[in-house]
């Protein structure tokens, strides 16, 4: 008997490290689409993972990209009449095979300038070999790390958990005005560092007061039980901390159902998005987050982007494809200005002095990292729309 | 403690979802000797066969539930015959390793066919009913009613139907069941097809609650075997009581010391058991087969 329970531990073990790996693999639309055109184009690199784990925001990075240099070279292109060619390159979330493409494209394919970066380990196996060498726009990838001992070549577009906690706690603060908060949280590194970003940010008197704060297991699904807790504290705000999207779309659902409806409805920012609208359901109505970008921010450039991509795609874009595009719209401009494509010092100088025009709104970079608050969104009608009191 | 009708509807959702899960675990076990590695896939079946009938053939809740079991019965009726049964009398090893593989299988046909998205299943039960102050959705009450009356036919049926006898008989003892003429490998797969069948039931019960993801029968099968092991392994009434007491433990647990020490206290439970009586609260010792 004994044997056979260590078998199944064993057994238990491995099919947990089974099922953590299990993703699809689709998508194989590497490599370049080039035609070794020389002096008439310019080359940028998007590195990024095209299969593997973080396949769909690779694809959805590499959709902006594409977008935003065809709408470039359809008006004539950069430094006088040259076309933007992309050497896209598949990482597979591999910081080896990241590191590897990096030297291929800086050293055999002569590219001017390398974006994309999705995962924080590739960004980081990667931006020493692009050091002083090379523009490198790191996309995506939020560890804090990537941007320390930067040259200053390196830029990045997306913000970290920081930034977004510190312009969305604020508002929740000042705009929302909740007297007591109860948090529903995941127990991970992330859920830990959003609960301490909560604390640090409402540290004074007239900051929201956090009367619980409960954890829960990734594995778990019933969340009635800490809900029921939270509930009889009678917080004015419930904050829902998770970033996987059947964990928010469940955690909301169910608090609706326990008769949380006079409460107001947090989650936590970077994480809301139509597939948890879809899921929640009714649940899902009224609850308040933020990201970096929202597909109906109203501006000139925005509109343009949204249709153009929508004809081009089919569907709306969102934080990821945003971002892809963002990389190589502001890398063509800034050499344009530049009035070359390999001056780096130039191109950096420029990019780090001007205030950009991007459909999320004005971009500015500080020491290389794109700064801006987070918008703050509702979900309404089962619509993601921004907040407005 | 003005939230304790609460806690007894949470516990009971909870208790009552381990136990239905637990029963066909142990049973496979008590009978077929057999540790079934794929229960919880089957228990992803019972929501994915849901979703696909709703999505794609527009069938409603109900009749959705009823085709997606007489399939995975179907389905389980198959596999034993042709896995399960050709290997149940070799070595225990065998049959083990065969179920760990189709849990592999089914759960990577599931990721292939429908991807790592959450998907959500329609119920008609969406209403909530608040007593009071306690609320619990309709599809919770379907739950707790329906899993209920299921413990209730299921030990009616092993009591008293012929064929649960002869199920008792082989379980109790299997070479004297086989020398009085009883078709054992014929009770092995009625056996195997009833606990599969339990699975995919608590599947399609929970799904409208959880959405049905494909990883979620690796996570409910940890919960099921330590609802099986502290029962009793085999044992029936071990798997009600032991899924009641980790329900209602978690359920307390959770609102006095918080819910992060849920699992701490289910497990802690399950050592002092085993420490007290090692063979689960309704186990007895087996002798060695």
């Amino acid at each position: 008997m004994r044997k056979i329970f260590m078998i199944l531990l064993t057994m238990m073990f491995i099919l947990g490290a089974c099922s953590q790996g299990s993703s699809g693999d689709n998508g194989n639309n590497g490599s370049s689409e080039s035609n070794d055109g020389g002096g008439d184009t310019v080359k940028i690199g998007v590195v990024a993972p095209l299969t593997g784990p973080a396949a769909l925001y690779g694809e959805q990075v590499e959709a902006g990209a594409k977008l935003a240099a065809k709408l470039i070279n359809e008006e004539g292109g950069i430094l006088g009449g040259k076309q933007i060619e992309l050497v896209i390159e598949d990482d597979q979330s591999k910081p080896e095979v990241g590191l590897s493409k990096y030297k291929e494209l800086i050293e055999v394919k002569n590219v001017d300038a390398i974006t994309g970066g999705v995962n924080s380990s590739v960004s980081m196996a990667t931006k020493d070999i692009a050091k002083d060498r090379i523009l490198n726009i790191v996309t995506i990838s939020k560890a804090p790390e990537i941007m320390a001992d930067r040259d200053n070549y390196r830029f990045r577009l997306n913000s970290t958990n920081d930034m977004d906690g510190e312009s969305f706690h604020k508002f929740i603060s000042e705009t929302l005005q909740p007297k007591t908060v109860a948090v529903i949280v995941e127990n991970t590194d992330y859920g830990q560092a959003e609960i301490e970003a909560l604390r640090r940010n409402w540290s004074s008197e007239n900051d929201p007061e956090i009367v619980g704060v409960e954890f829960f297991e990734l594995e778990d699904t019933d969340y009635t039980n800490p809900l029921t807790k939270l509930k009889s504290l009678n917080a004015d705000a419930l904050y829902v901390v998770g970033a996987a999207i059947e964990i928010n779309s469940a955690v909301f659902s169910q608090a609706h159902q326990l008769g949380f409806n006079d409460t107001m409805k947090i989650l936590s920012p970077g994480n809301i998005n139509m597939e948890v609208v879809k899921l929640a359901g009714e649940g899902g109505e009224g609850v308040i987050s933020a990201d970096l970008y929202q597909n109906s921010i109203d501006n000139e450039m925005n509109k343009m982007f949204v249709e153009k991509f929508e004809q081009e795609y089919g569907y709306l874009p969102e934080k990821m494809e945003l971002l892809g595009f963002e990389s190589i719209w502001l890398t063509a401009k800034a050499m344009d200005q530049a009035g070359s494509a390999n001056d780096y010092d130039k191109i950096a100088e420029i990019l780090s002095s001007n205030n950009w025009e991007s459909p999320r709104g004005e971009v500015v970079f500080e020491n290389g990292q794109a700064q801006g608050e987070v918008l703050p969104l509702v979900i309404k009608n089962g619509e993601i729309v921004p907040y407005e009191q | 403690m003005e939230f304790v009708g609460q806690l007894l509807v949470n516990g009971s959702v909870i208790g009552v979802t381990y136990v239905v899960f637990a029963l066909g675990l142990t049973l496979i076990f008590g009978i077929l000797g057999l540790i079934n590695f794929a229960h919880g896939e089957f228990y992803m079946l019972g929501a994915y066969g849901s979703f696909v009938l709703q999505q794609q053939f527009g069938l409603g809740y109900i009749t959705s539930a009823i085709t997606t079991i007489i399939f995975v019965l179907l389905l389980a009726f198959i596999i034993e015959k042709y896995t399960i049964s050709p290997l149940i009398d070799t070595d225990h090893l065998n049959s083990l390793l065969a179920t760990f593989a189709i849990s592999i299988i089914i759960l990577n046909i599931i990721v292939i066919a429908y991807g790592n998205t959450p998907r959500q299943i329609e119920t008609p039960f969406t209403g909530v009913l608040a007593i009071g102050d306690v609320y619990i959705t309709y599809q919770r009450l379907i739950l707790i009613v329906v899993g209920v009356v299921i413990i209730l036919l299921l030990n009616l049926f092993i009591k008293r139907s012929k064929l649960g006898k002869l199920m008792r008989a082989v379980s109790q003892n299997r070479m004297g069941a086989m020398v009085t003429g009883i078709p054992i490998k014929r009770i092995y797969t009625a056996t195997f097809v009833l606990g599969i069948g339990l699975a995919t039931i608590s599947g399609i019960l929970i799904g409208p609650i959880t959405y049905a993801t494909p990883t979620m029968g690796s996570s409910a099968i940890l919960k099921g075997f330590v609802v099986v092991i502290l029962g009793g392994l085999g044992s029936i009434p071990g798997a009600i009581i032991g899924g009641f007491l980790l329900g209602f433990g978690e359920t307390v647990a959770s609102v006095i010391l918080g819910n992060s020490w849920k699992d701490v206290v289910s497990y802690l439970i399950l050592i002092i058991v085993l420490l007290i009586k090692p063979e689960g609260i309704f186990g007895y010792k087996r002798r060695a087969q």
